[in-house]
C-alpha cells in the first residue's frame, strides 16, 4: 500500500510536465492531493483501532506493516500520516487559487507551474515515506529527498534573497543529514555487534537492544550524531540558521506544509531513534533527556529575543516554528511523561501554523511583501483573513480552546514540579513570544496605511478557499484542545505517546 | 617487538593514506580544475579501498566501489565541471586564508580528526583502526573546508569530501549496505550535487555572486 501512495504522488509530479494548460495542472494537482491524501488515511486508519493498548503495531493481514517488514505503522504514525495528508491537501487546494493569481500578475511562468507542481508531490511522498519507513536507510534516504526536493522551492521566485536562502538550505541540510547518516551506520554497528543480524531495521534494532548487553558507549556516539544530523532538519537551536530563510522564501502553500508537517515528521524520525538509545542505556531517557532539554530550552529562548526585532511576519513564523520545536523537545527532556504533551503539542501546532502561514499567503498576495512596515491597515483591506489569522495566531499563543493551550499548560505542570529554572525561564520566553507576535501583528494589522503601501485594488475581500481551509484548520485545532481535556482524549493521546516509550509510561 | 603487516593490510593502509593525501592535498588548492580533479582522485582511492576490503571479506562492497566509480569518479566532477563553465565561473577560488596557511588549518584538522577517530575507535571494537581515522579524518577535512572557504565551489566539494568519509566509516563499520540502499543514497548524493550546482549556476548567472560572504541578505 506505501508503494502505491508513493506511485500516485510519482505520477502526479510526471503528469506536471504533460502538455496540458497551466489551469489543467493546477487542478490534477488537487486531484493527486485529494486522491494521495485519502489513501494515506486508509492506510493509517487500522493503526486507529490500536490508538488505546500496549499494543501499537499494526499486524494488519496482508503483514505490510508486520515485523520485518520495510513499513512500520504505529499509532504514532498514524497520526502522522493523517496531519500530512490533511495539510498537503489543505496546501494543493490553496496552491491552486495562490498560483493562478501568481499567473495572472506575470510573477510565476508555466514552466514555475509545471516545476512547482512536480516538486510537490514528491516533497510529500518523502514525507509520508520518512513516516513509515521501519528501514534506516530508507528514513534517511526519504529524509534527504525531502530536503532536495524542496531546494528548488525555495529558489522558486528566483530573487538573490530566495537563492541564497536555498544554498544555505541544501548544504546545511544535507550536511546535517550526512552527520545523521554517521549516527545511523554507528546505531546499526552497534545493534549488529552481538551476532545479531539488525537488518537496518528499527523494529530489529528495538528487540536487539531491548535484549540487553550492546555497547552503550557506541549507542551514545550514534545519537549524538543524530541529533545533531536530524535536530538541523528539525531546527533546533544552533544548527537552525537555514530554517527562517527557507520558510520566509518558499510560496506560502509550500511554507505551511514545511513548517506544519516537515519539521514534525524530523522531530519524530529523532524521537523513534532517541527510544532506541533509551532502551540500551535502560535509564529512563535520562542521558537522551539532557539533549532535549538543552536544545529545546535554547530553542524557545532564542527565537523569542530574535522575534522581538524581527520586520518580516514569514520569518516571524519561521522562528515560531523553531519556538514550537523547541517546546516539544523541552517536553520531552522532562521525562517519560513529558512524552504525552509533546504527542498532543505536535498536531496542534501543525493545524494552526500551517494555517498562518496560508493566511500570510493571502496578505502577500495583496501587499507584494513580506516585510512587515509597509504591510498596514490589514483589519480594513483584508478583513476576512485578519479575523482568522488573528484567531489562528491566539490559540497558537495558548489562548484557551486551543490544543496547543492544553499540551503547554501539562508541559509547563510537569516542568515546575521537576525543573523549576528551566521551566520558569521558558514560561518568560514565552511571555515574550506572546508581546513579541501580537505587538508585530497589531501593527500591520491596525496601523493607518502609510503612502508606501502597495494597493492592488480598493475591492472588498471576497471569502475564498483560503478562509475556508484556515477555518476548518482553527475549528479542528479548538475541538482537539477540547478533545484532550476529556478522558477518552488524554487516554488516547497516552496511547500514541506509549508507541515511543521505551515501556516506562 | 616489530609488528608484520599482511598484504592485504597493507594495501588497506596504503589507499587509505593516498585517499587522504589527495583530500589534504585538494583542501589547500584555488584552482576549480585542481580541486574537482583531487576530488576524483580521491573518490578513486576510495574505490580502491572498496575493491581491497571486498577482495578480503564482502563480495558486495565491489559493487559499492563501482557505484564509486560511476557517481563519484565520473557524474558528480562532470556535474560541477560542466555547471562552472556554462556560467563561466571563475577558475581562482577564494578563501578566508591563503595556500599555506590552509594546509596548516588542514593539518590542525587532521590532528583533531586522529584524535576523534582514535577516542571512537574502541567502542568499534571489530573495526579497523586506520579506517576509522581515515574516516574520521576525510569528514573534518570536508568540514574545514566548508569553514574556510569563501567560494560556492570549495564548500560543495569540502562537502562531498566529507561525506567520502561516511563512506568509508560505512565500509569499515557494516561492510555493503543493502543495494536498494546503496543505489538511494548515491542518487540523493548526485541529486544533491546536481542541485548546489545549478544553485551556484544561478547565483553567478543571475547576480554575479560566487563568494559566500556575499550572501548576506538574509539576516536578521
Amino acid at each position: 500500500m506505501p508503494f502505491i501512495l508513493v506511485l500516485i504522488l510519482a505520477s502526479g509530479a510526471v503528469t506536471a510536465y504533460l502538455p496540458l494548460s497551466e489551469r489543467r495542472i493546477r487542478d490534477l494537482g488537487v486531484v493527486v492531493a485529494a486522491v494521495s491524501s485519502v489513501l494515506a488515511v486508509y492506510i493509517a486508519l487500522p493503526a486507529f483501532g490500536v490508538f488505546v493498548g500496549e499494543q501499537s503495531l499494526v499486524t494488519g493481514p496482508t503483514g505490510v506493516f508486520g515485523p520485518g517488514s520495510l513499513w512500520y505503522l504505529d499509532s504514532l504514525a498514524a497520526m502522522m500520516l493523517s496531519l500530512i495528508a490533511l495539510i498537503s491537501l489543505s496546501s494543493a487546494v490553496i496552491s491552486h487559487r495562490y498560483l493562478a493569481h501568481e499567473f495572472r500578475e506575470k510573477i510565476v511562468s508555466l514552466t514555475d507551474i509545471r516545476h512547482y507542481y512536480s516538486m510537490v508531490p514528491l516533497f510529500v511522498a518523502s514525507m509520508y515515506v520518512a513516516t513509515l519507513s521501519n528501514n534506516v536507510g530508507l528514513l534517511w534516504i526519504a529524509l534527504e529527498a525531502t530536503t532536495l526536493s524542496t531546494t528548488l522551492l525555495v529558489a522558486f521566485y528566483r530573487k538573490r534573497s530566495a537563492i541564497e536562502a536555498a544554498w544555505k538550505y541544501v548544504l546545511l541540510c544535507s550536511l546535517g543529514i550526512s552527520l545523521g547518516l554517521v549516527g545511523v551506520l554507528l546505531i546499526t554497528y552497534a545493534a549488529g555487534q552481538n551476532g545479531a543480524n539488525s537488518s537496518l531495521l528499527l523494529s530489529t534494532f528495538r528487540d536487539i537492544v531491548a535484549a540487553g548487553g550492546v555497547n552503550t558507549d557506541l549507542i551514545k556516539w550514534a545519537f549524538v550524531f543524530l541529533f545533531i544530523g536530524i535536530g538541523t532538519k528539525v531546527g533546533f537551536v544552533p544548527m537552525h540558521a537555514w530554517l527562517p530563510d527557507a520558510h520566509s522564501k518558499t510560496p506560502s502553500p509550500v511554507s505551511a506544509l514545511l513548517s506544519g508537517t516537515l519539521l514534525n515528521v524530523a522531530f519524530v524520525s529523532l524521537l523513534r531513534f532517541r527510544q532506541v538509545t533509551d532502551m540500551a542505556l535502560m535509564d529512563d531517557g535520562a542521558w537522551t533527556g539532557k539533549f532535549f532539554l538543552v536544545f529545546g530550552c535554547l530553542s524557545i529562548v532564542v527565537p523569542a529575543l530574535i522575534m522581538v526585532i524581527q520586520k518580516n511576519y514569514k520569518r516571524l513564523l519561521a522562528y515560531s516554528s523553531i519556538e514550537h520545536m523547541g517546546l516539544m523537545a523541552f517536553a520531552i527532556g522532562l521525562g517519560p511523561a513529558g512524552i504525552i504533551p509533546a504527542v498532543m503539542h505536535l498536531p496542534g501546532h501543525a493545524l494552526l501554523k500551517s494555517s498562518l502561514f496560508v493566511g500570510a499567503g493571502e496578505i502577500f498576495l495583496t501587499y507584494k511583501t513580506t516585510d512587515s512596515a509597509p504591510v498596514t491597515d490589514v483589519w480594513k483591506r483584508l478583513p476576512k483573513t485578519a479575523v482568522l489569522f488573528l484567531l489562528t495566531l491566539l490559540m497558537l499563543l495558548a489562548v484557551p480552546p486551543s490544543a496547543v493551550f492544553v499540551s503547554e499548560m501539562i508541559m509547563v505542570g510537569f516542568g515546575l514540579r521537576d525543573y523549576l529554572l528551566p521551566t520558569l525561564l521558558v514560561v518568560v520566553a514565552l511571555t515574550v513570544v506572546f508581546v513579541a507576535m501580537l505587538r508585530h501583528i497589531y501593527t500591520m494589522f491596525f496601523s493607518a496605511p502609510t503612502v508606501n503601501t502597495v494597493l492592488t485594488n480598493g475591492a472588498v475581500e471576497k471569502w475564498n478557499v483560503t478562509h475556508v481551509v484556515m477555518t476548518i484548520q482553527l475549528i479542528a485545532a479548538a475541538v482537539l484542545g477540547i478533545f484532550y481535556l476529556t478522558p477518552k482524549g488524554l487516554e488516547i493521546m497516552v496511547g500514541i505517546a506509549q508507541s515511543l516509550n521505551s515501556g516506562l509510561l | 617487538m616489530m609488528t608484520t603487516f599482511t598484504s592485504s593490510e597493507v594495501t588497506t593502509i596504503s589507499l587509505a593514506v593516498s585517499f587522504l593525501l589527495c583530500a589534504f592535498l585538494g583542501s589547500g588548492k584555488f584552482r576549480l580544475g585542481q580541486i574537482v580533479r583531487y576530488y576524483a582522485l580521491q573518490s578513486l582511492f576510495l574505490a580502491g579501498l572498496l575493491i581491497s576490503l571486498a577482495a578480503y571479506g564482502d563480495k558486495h562492497l565491489y559493487l559499492s566501489a563501482l557505484g564509486v566509480i560511476i557517481f563519484k569518479v565520473i557524474l558528480i566532477p562532470a556535474i560541477i565541471s560542466t555547471n562552472a563553465k556554462r556560467s563561466s565561473a571563475s577558475g581562482r577560488l577564494t578563501s578566508f586564508v591563503r595556500p599555506a596557511p590552509s594546509y596548516f588549518v588542514s593539518g590542525g584538522t587532521l590532528l583533531l580528526a586522529v584524535l576523534a577517530g582514535m577516542s571512537i575507535a574502541p567502542a568499534l571494537q571489530e573495526t579497523d583502526l586506520i579506517l576509522t581515522v581515515t574516516a574520521f579524518a576525510a569528514m573534518f577535512l570536508g568540514g574545514a573546508m566548508m569553514a574556510v572557504r569563501r567560494d560556492l565551489y570549495s564548500q560543495i566539494i569540502g562537502f562531498f569530501t566529507l561525506e567520502n568519509g561516511i563512506a568509508i566509516l560505512a565500509a569499515a563499520t557494516l561492510g555493503a549496505i543493502p543495494l536498494l540502499a546503496e543505489i538511494g543514497i548515491f542518487l540523493t548524493i548526485t541529486i544533491g550535487a546536481l542541485l548546489m550546482s545549478v544553485l551556484s549556476r544561478r547565483l553567478k548567472e543571475l547576480y554575479a555572486v560566487e563568494d559566500t560572504g556575499e550572501l548576506r541578505e538574509l539576516v536578521d
